[in-house]
Formats: C-alpha cells, structure tokens, sequence
C-alpha cells in the first residue's frame, strides 16, 4: 500500500504536464536586478554596501540582522543604482538593493561553477560545513524560507535521527523540485550527505510523490551506492509536502500540535535546498539564483527557469513568450498557498517556488453563499480542524473557542472543496491575527 | 486617480473544485428521477399533476418569502425544487392538491425562509412540511372544505384506485390487526399499492442514493446508521426487518432528508449518532406509536439536537490525539513504576 | 359530563397550587438581597449592553456605580443626560465629561487614491489589509471594506465610495470601531473638536503626491500660518493640539490638499476657511449639520 498521510487532503487537477516535460533553462542574467533584504523569515539582513559601488556576483551585499536571518548576495555584477523601498511579494514597500548589471558576470574569486567532486568539501568538521551554510545566506527553498543554518542547529537536548528530504512538491502546476531532481540527483544527494553530516546523522529519506515516477527512478539510482538513505514514493495527494504530513506519509510519527518536527527526531529540507547547500560548499556559489516555474494558462511557453534573485517577473514572463490571452490573476508561488500579486513589477526571491499566469478561466472563483455545513471542509482539512466553524468564529469575533485554529497550516484544502465558496482561510487566518491579540491583551491584563 | 492593471488579488487558494451548490442540488434531483420515474409509470397523470404542484408552491412561496425580505427568489440554487420535489414524493396519489401545497408553503416559507434561508434553517425543509400537514390536520380539514369544489383529479384506473385507497405497507405493519401482504421483493422493485409516491420503489431510491454517494455529496454514515439501527431494532422486537426497512418514508428519510446538509451534523462519528438515535425514534414511533409515519418527525426531532452533536463529537487536532495518548501512556507507565 | 370537566380541573389547579406554594417558599429561602439603587440605576441606563463604559454590560455598570459612588464612571451612550441622572439618583453631583466621538482620519475615497489590483477577497476589512492591503497602494489609509460599518451597534458609520464616514450625532463614543478597525485610523476625540487633520500617513510628500489626492504631504503650511500654535508635526504628519485650537479656520484655507477637515466652525471662521471665491458647499453644510451640536 502507497504512503499517504493519515487524514484529509484534496486532489486538485495537478496541470503539471505543462512543464513536467521541460527542461530547466538558463536565460542570460537580466539588466537590472531588485533584490529585498528581508528574504527570509526572521529579522531583514541589513545592507553593507552603498549607492554607486561596484559589485561582483555573488558577493555579499547585506549581512543577518539578527540570529533567526540570512545574508543576501548579489546575483549579478555591476553597480548599485540605489537603496530604497520597493513592493515586492513580502510587503507592498520593502527595502531593496537595486543593481544594474554590467553584462560581464563577473564572480567573486573562489567561486568553481564546474566542480562536482565532493569527497574533499565532505571532509570538513560539520561546524565548517554550517558556517559555510550560512554564509551563503541558504533559506529553506520550499516556500516558507527559513534559514537552513538555523534549522539545522537543533537547540540543545533536542536529538535528531532522520533527515528528510521533501521532493512532495503537492502544489498544482509547480515542476521546479520535479525537474531538478531528474537533472540534479547527484548534486542533491552530495547536498544532502552535506546535510547529514551537520547533523551527524546516518539516516536520511527522500519523500516523492507517485507522480513523478522518473524523478524516482533518477534518485533512485544517484542514492543507489549510498548507505542509509532511501528514495520512499507516497500517493499523491495534497498537501502532502507540508512538513507535518510528509513526516507522517513517510515515517509514520506524528509531530505534536504546537511543536516542530523536531520534536520527532526529524529535520524536514526540501530537495532544492539541498542543491543549493551542494553548490555553496563544492561550487562556493552562494544562493544567488534559483529554478522557478512560470506556468499556467495565460502565459505562452510554460517553463522551468534558473532565474537570478531579484529579477522581476517583466522579464521572467518575457523569457516565456509573454501573456498569452487575457490575464486573470498573476501568482507567486503555487494555486493553493501562493500569493497573488497585483503587478508585474516584482522581483523573484529565494522562496519563490513559481510564478503562475492564471488566465480568466483558472482564476474564477466559486460565487460566495452561506455555509451549508455539508462537512465537506472538515472532511478535507488534514489538521483535523473544523474550517467552517472557525471561520464563523473569526468572522463574529467570538473567539474564545478559536484556540485550535492556531493548528491551521493555511493550506487551503477547505477553500478548495467549499461548494458554498466560503473564503474559509481568509477568516481564519484574520481570526489567528485576532486572537493573538486578544490572548496577548488578556495576558497584559493578568499581569 | 490612475488605477492600474485590473489583476484580481485575493487570499489563496487560487484555484476551486469546481463543486457549487446548485451543482449538488442538480445531482439530489437527478438521484429522485429514478423514484420519480417509477412513481409516474404507476399513477400516471396524479403522480405528474402533485410533483408540478409542489414544485410551482415551491417557486413560488420562495420568491414571495424572499420578496417580503427584500431579497432576489433564490430558484438558481436549486434547493427549493429539491424541497418541493421531496415533498411531492412524500404523499400519496390520492392527496388532495391544496394538502401538498400547504406543506410546500410550510416548508419553503417558514422551514426555510423564515429560518433563515439555505444554511441558516436548523430544521430539515421538507420533513417540516411533511410533519406540519400531520401537526396542522384541523387547517388541513379547513382547507378541504374551502376548496372542495376545486379538487382537480385525473382519472385513475379502478385498479391503482382500489390498491392506493387500502391500507398502505405501513399501515399494515404497524398495526396488530394486519399483516403485510405484499411480497418484500415487490415492495423492493416495484409497488403500486399505497403510501407515498417514493414508496413505490425502494431500489429506485437506493440508486439514487447510490449516485450521491458516488458523487461525494452525502457520506455512508447517515442512512447506513439509520437503517441498520431500524433493521437491528426491529429484529430485536420480533418483527421482520424487511417489513420496516421496505416500507413508508423509511428509505426516503434515510437517504435524501436525513443526509441534509445543512441539518445534520459535520463529523462522521456525530452522523452515526445522527442517525443511529433517527432509527430508534423510527421504531419506537411505529411500534409503540401505531400506523404512523414516524421518520419525519424523528429527522425534525434530530435536527433540533444537531449543534450539540457537533459539539460533542469534535475531532482531535492533528498532533493532539497521539500526544494525549502519550501522556496517558506515560502517567500508567510511571504509575506501574 | 360535569366530571370531565371538574377533574381535570381540580387536578391542574392543585397542582398549580402545589408548584407556586414550592416556588414561594424558594424565593423566601434562597433570595439574595440587592440594593434597590441598582435597579434604579440600571433602569436610567440606555440597557444596550454595548460595553462602551468597560464593563461587560449594563448591569455590572450599575451594580460597580452603586458600590464605589464614583461620579466618574461614565455612560458613553447615555452622554451628558444619563450621567447627571444616575447621580441624582445616588444624591451626587455628575462630574463633567461628555462621550468622546469618533473620527475617520482619512479622506482617501476611492475617487481620490490610486488602487491597484481588483480585490476579490472576502469582504473584510481584516482580510484585506493581510494582503498587503487589498487594492489601495496607500499603506495607512480607509481601506473601505466596512469592517467598523459592522462593528458600530449604533448606525453611525455608513461607507461612501469605499470611505468610511462618522455621523456625530449618532456616534456614542463606545469606540467598537476603533478596535476593528486594522489599519488604525479611526481615533476617539473629545466631543465638540472642530478641526483635525484627516489623514494617517506617515509616508513622504512625494510618495503620498503618488497616490492621494488629499493625504498629507508633509509641507507644514498649516504649521506656519496657525497663529495659535496648535499644529503639530512629526514623521511627515501634520497633528492638531485640541487644547491649544481656537479653530480659527487658517490652517484649512492654507492646506494645499484640503486635508484638514472643519466642523462646527464660526461664520468668522469659516469666511477665513473656505475664501469666497471657492467657498465650497462643503464647509457650510458641516456647519450647519453640526451647529444643533455644538
């Protein structure tokens, strides 16, 4: 019997095959990049250079700002143009650094784009390796870009013995894991040893879904003289590549409500970080650059492309053949837990996963009536949360039962399968923020 | 000022499944063309004439209860035809129009609207209206003698009429004196004698029920619980469960009322009680009760216990059951030490 | 034919007897005493529950007012009136104090400020300003989802073109609005303040020249021209002291974007405000609505 996890899910149409059978290209570096400083979750990196000086790729451009933060690099060589707020897909005004590009790609010394060997990079203590980690300014790549450093750094006492390797990728539409894990398997195994042996673990597995069979099959066959670590497939279902539900799916333990994984003995990374963490330790290459997928109905040559940070979405739809049609929604991320946007005039940041242009058809949405109670949101909602009920809730501000909505992972499963087009996590995710206040209010009170 | 490009921008997700409610109404209605089909085969131009009747009261008191809300009919969502057409196959042949339409009125206008409207009525429509023509006979009564000289009836084979003016199944079941008479697998396949139009095959509506459990729109729990605690009940008085399972609104109720969703509970361990506590009152009602048609009214009492249901049938947050079941296992442990 | 009547009859009214002679002899034993004054109290409150005062509801106001005697405890809702009543029945004097009033500081209708996107979201004020602010590129302005509309017990706050405005006379001062509202722009002032600046921004003046056509770009005219020195300004926000105001009207004819808005303002002032060649019929229907007022 496939793996899946225990309760709940959907099966959104997957619309995968628009990209799933293209490879990833590489487009010249764009003219001008806008990379944010707060990239990660955490506090923003702050800025060390200034307007008007010259850059080189990959050198470091703004440091953490805090422990729980990541540096940025620049992802092309040239000049700063300027430092100033600009809307990005984190915030409608956040700060930049703005770089005009020279043409020539020029790298910061050290830095070999062609090295593969890894036995000499493996070698080193795991301290050696983290700081090198960290140094690259690596965020988890999945999506909700947590510092990996710090992930990896599990707090004293907490014991980790597997690591897990998310290749899931359950969003509709998104082909970027699916292509580099069929390109990449030897870099991301060398990344994931790199990662096992920070963590002085023996024991590590790749979760994919059954429907990628040839992503399987190549990883499969990269891990094939490698102790210790298993290729695992699950059914596919979403949201099978939420951290919690992967775990579940594949090794059976579930994490408590509340707590990280943790707290099972689990480091959960996702199969592009590990990529990532193979190039900043053999190739020196910090994370300046990642694969992103540009699907979706309303855009004229789906694709995957290993774009630079900070390039704006202008250009990467450019690269794709343009709007095709009538646009009707532009999406960072994927269908059910992206973002959407209202322009075009934003960069592409480390965890963006794809970028979807959505035309009028895909982007219509269910007519909003009463709630029916058919049940059908409790029945899909893989937190074991009743959505509806929440919801109500949060929209009359009574919240004194809304304690178990902090559980909500806002995958969207109960939105999705709503006949009555109930905007379920909009609410619930309003009454989170509602309900913190009133618990932190109540607290000041106490005191 | 300048407004920019018009992308649309709202919360994920982005995408739906595409499932509406007039969509699920549209399947309830296809899953009644087989009874309903069945039903017209034998009563021909009555069957016809009830159903037409209960539908246009349906429309109708929808758009005047809504009008007097200052509010649009709601006919595209499908859900008054639904209660209008339930309705209909409530009664028998022989029901005098103005019967069935004041039960329409009753479901649509007070059981519906004046509750709410779609989502907010606690009470099933259409048992409401069934049970309040039952409640209400004295205004029945009334009615008849107001419009006793407008009875519009189509002629009807002597035959049919002899067969559906007799005692009906339940009837027959139910009270100490008789005992069934028609074979159960008629009773199964194809009966026209007597009771409602949707008794006329129980397989029929099990093909309904069928297609809207294919279709997702109702779960097994309900009617499965309901008829299993009928059968099991039963057995257990010395009747012959067949004899209930196959008989009056039984498999009606169980399938289509029941398994309302607005009127029954979210959680599945909270429909098996639903419906397990339905098939009690069911038998209790006819066993203890006499001929009566019970299984409205045990759906309306049950209805009304919904929203303590829920309550007390919460699910455990993912992460919370096995972290309770891990404390418990701890304290036990620590306790033997 | 008699029986059938006399026995049902004889029994319900014994047991009618039984049951009251139970239920008095439980109000006797298990009565609790309560001071008369707090009836009285509640009875002269407006009863609507609202919380306005910072008791959960009309009952905890009057039984917390009886106990402590504290004239200062104050009924929003009820105003000026209620309070010297609940005094008197207490045999105090009513401290002076009226209910604060409500005021939408922004003029951003959605005619006057540049949106971007077409909101489809759900049609809440909360859910909008998660992202990034539904459509309006203004970080700090009304962004006229209704949410305080709904909020408000008292009908006091309608939406005119996506901007939510106060009716003064309605508007109690329980300051429901004030919490949900999630940008924070609706603030409690004291009643009978007759000038203030209608905008939150703290963006630039070149910014909020990019998409506003009323918000406050930070130029410190009113500032200049105040002859009573009432206008404040920090972090490109002109603020007006209501202590030091005079409402004299200048800082209105001054203001280059008609953010600072006047109610209830003399004849001189308003001649001062609104100059005749543009007296707008603005100025003078807020004072006329607002003169029973003030």
């Amino acid at each position: 019997m496939r793996r899946t996890f225990a309760r709940g899910g959907v099966h959104p149409p997957q619309r995968k095959e628009l990209t799933s059978g293209v490879a990833i290209s590489s487009p010249a570096p764009p003219a001008i990049v806008t990379i944010p400083l707060h990239q990660s979750i955490g506090a923003p990196a702050r800025a060390i250079v200034k307007a008007r000086e010259e850059v080189a790729c990959g050198q470091l451009i703004a440091e953490p700002g805090g422990f729980i933060s990541a540096p940025v690099h620049a992802s092309v060589s040239g000049k700063v143009k300027r430092i100033a707020a600009f809307p990005t897909s984190i915030g409608p005004s956040v700060e930049c650094i703005q770089i005009e590009s020279d043409g020539q790609d020029t790298w910061v010394p050290d830095v070999n784009l062609g090295a593969s060997e890894c036995t000499a990079a493996l070698a080193k203590s795991p301290e050696d390796l983290l700081a090198t980690l960290a140094g690259a300014g690596l965020v988890g790549l999945g999506g909700a870009a947590f510092p990996t450093a710090v992930k990896l750094r599990p707090p004293p006492g907490g014991k980790v013995d597997t690591l897990l390797l998310n290749g899931a990728e359950c969003e509709p539409y998104l082909t970027a894991d699916h292509r580099l894990m069929i390109e990449e398997a030897p870099g991301i195994i060398a990344g994931l040893r790199v990662l096992m042996r920070v963590l002085g673990i023996e024991r590590a597995v790749i979760g994919i879904e059954d429907n990628k069979p040839d992503a399987v099959e190549t990883m499969r066959a990269a891990v094939d003289e490698i102790g210790g670590v298993s290729v695992e497939v699950c059914c596919t279902a979403y949201p099978q590549g939420a951290e919690k539900q992967l775990i579940q799916a594949i090794l059976g333990r579930e994490v408590p409500s509340g707590k990280l994984p943790l707290q099972v003995g689990v480091v959960v990374q996702n199969v592009a970080t590990a990529f990532a963490a193979f190039e900043a330790v053999v190739r020196h290459k910090p994370l300046i650059e990642r694969v992103v997928t540009v699907s979706g109905g309303a855009v004229a040559e789906p694709k995957n492309l290993r774009v630079r940070i900070g390039t704006s979405l202008e250009d990467l739809v450019a690269h794709c053949g343009g709007v095709r049609g009538e646009l009707g929604k532009l999406i960072m991320g994927g269908p059910m837990m992206g973002k959407a946007l209202k322009s075009f005039d934003i960069p592409v940041v480390k965890a963006t996963s794809g970028v979807l242009l959505m035309d009028e058809v895909e982007a219509a949405q269910v007519d909003e009536q009463a709630c029916l109670r058919c049940g059908r949101c409790v029945q899909v909602c893989p937190q074991g949360l009743m959505p509806c009920d929440l919801a109500a809730m949060a929209n009359h501000g009574r919240l004194e039962g809304f304690g178990d909505g902090a559980d909500c992972v806002e995958c969207g499963c109960c939105q999705f399968i709503c006949p009555a087009g109930r905007r379920l996590v909009h609410s619930i995710r309003f009454g989170k923020s509602d309900y913190r206040r009133l618990k932190a209010a109540e607290k000041r009170q106490g005191a | 000022m300048r407004e920019e490009r018009k992308f649309s921008v709202t919360e994920p997700p982005h995408i739906s499944s595409g499932e509406t409610v007039p969509r699920a109404m549209l399947d309830t209605i296809l899953a009644l063309v087989p009874v309903t089909l069945v039903a017209i085969y034998f009563y021909r131009l009555n069957a016809v004439f009830l159903i037409g009747v209960c539908l246009l009261a349906a429309v109708v008191t929808d758009a005047v209860a809504r009008k007097i809300k200052g509010r649009k009919p709601s006919v595209s969502d499908l859900s008054v035809l639904v209660t209008g057409l339930i309705l209909a196959l409530c009664f028998s042949p022989l029901t005098n129009w103005w019967t069935a339409v004041f039960a329409t009125v009753l479901a649509v206008g007070i059981g519906k609207e004046w509750m709410g409207g779609l989502g907010w009525n606690r009470f099933n429509p259409a048992a409401f209206g069934r049970a309040g023509v039952i409640v209400l006979a004295p205004v029945t009564v009334f009615l008849n003698r107001q419009f006793a000289g407008w009875n519009v009836s189509f002629p009807m084979s002597p035959d049919v009429v002899d067969s559906v003016s007799g005692a009906t199944p339940l009837t027959m079941i139910a009270s100490p004196q008789m005992t069934l008479d028609v074979p159960h697998l008629q009773l199964l396949l194809a009966n026209p004698g007597g009771g409602g139009l949707a008794e006329t095959s129980a397989l029929a509506l099990l093909l309904g029920g069928a297609y809207l459990l294919y279709r997702q729109h109702i779960t097994w729990h309900i009617p499965v619980s309901i008829l299993g605690a009928v059968a099991v009940l039963t057995t257990i008085l010395g009747h012959n469960p067949a004899d209930h399972l196959l008989t009056g609104g039984l498999m009606l109720g169980a399938l289509f009322m029941a398994t309302d969703w607005v009127t029954s509970p979210i959680t599945d361990p909270g429909r098996i009680i639903f419906g397990v506590l339905i098939g009690v009152l069911v038998v209790v009602f006819r066993v203890f009760l006499g001929p009566t048609e019970g299984v409205a009214f045990a759906i309306l009492i049950m209805n009304a216990f919904v929203p303590l249901i829920d309550r007390l049938t919460r699910r455990g947050v993912f992460g919370q059951l096995n972290a309770a079941k891990a404390a418990a296992a701890k304290a036990t442990a620590t306790k033997a030490a | 034919m008699v029986t059938n009547v006399l026995y049902p009859a004889l029994f319900l009214g014994g047991l009618g007897a039984v049951l009251s002679f139970i239920l008095l002899l439980a109000a006797r034993k298990f009565a609790v005493y309560e001071d008369p004054l707090v009836a009285a109290v509640l009875d002269a409150l407006p009863n609507a529950n609202c919380g306005a005062c910072g008791y959960p509801g009309c009952r905890q106001f009057a039984l917390e007012y009886v106990k402590s005697r504290d004239t200062n405890m104050f009924c929003p809702p009820g105003g000026r009136e209620v309070a010297v009543k609940v005094a008197g029945l207490l045999g105090l004097e009513a401290s002076p104090g009226e209910a604060p009033v409500a005021m939408v500081l922004c003029l951003g209708s959605r005619d006057k400020t540049k949106q971007i996107g077409r909101y489809e979201g759900l049609d809440d004020c909360r859910a909008a300003a998660l992202i990034d602010g539904g459509t309006k590129v203004c970080p700090y302005g009304c962004l006229g989802y209704a949410s305080c509309e709904r909020a408000c017990d008292y009908g006091a706050i309608c939406m005119e073109d996506g901007l939510a405005r106060v009716d003064g006379e309605k508007c109690v001062g329980c300051g429901a609005c004030v919490a949900a509202c999630p940008r924070g722009i609706i603030r409690m002032g004291p009643r009978g303040t007759r000038v203030w600046v209608a905008c939150s921004s703290h963006d630039t003046g070149k910014a909020v020249r990019g998409y506003c056509e009323v918000g406050c770009i930070g130029c410190k005219r009113c500032v200049k021209v105040c002859p009573d020195d009432a206008m404040q300004f920090d972090d490109f926000l002109a603020r007006v002291d209501h202590e030091k105001c005079t409402a004299c009207g200048a800082c209105i004819a001054a203001c280059p974007r008609d953010t600072i808005v006047g109610v209830g303002l003399t004849a001189e002032a308003l001649a001062r405000a609104y100059p005749p060649a543009e007296a707008g019929s603005e100025g003078e229907s807020d004072g006329e609505s607002d003169g029973g007022r003030s």
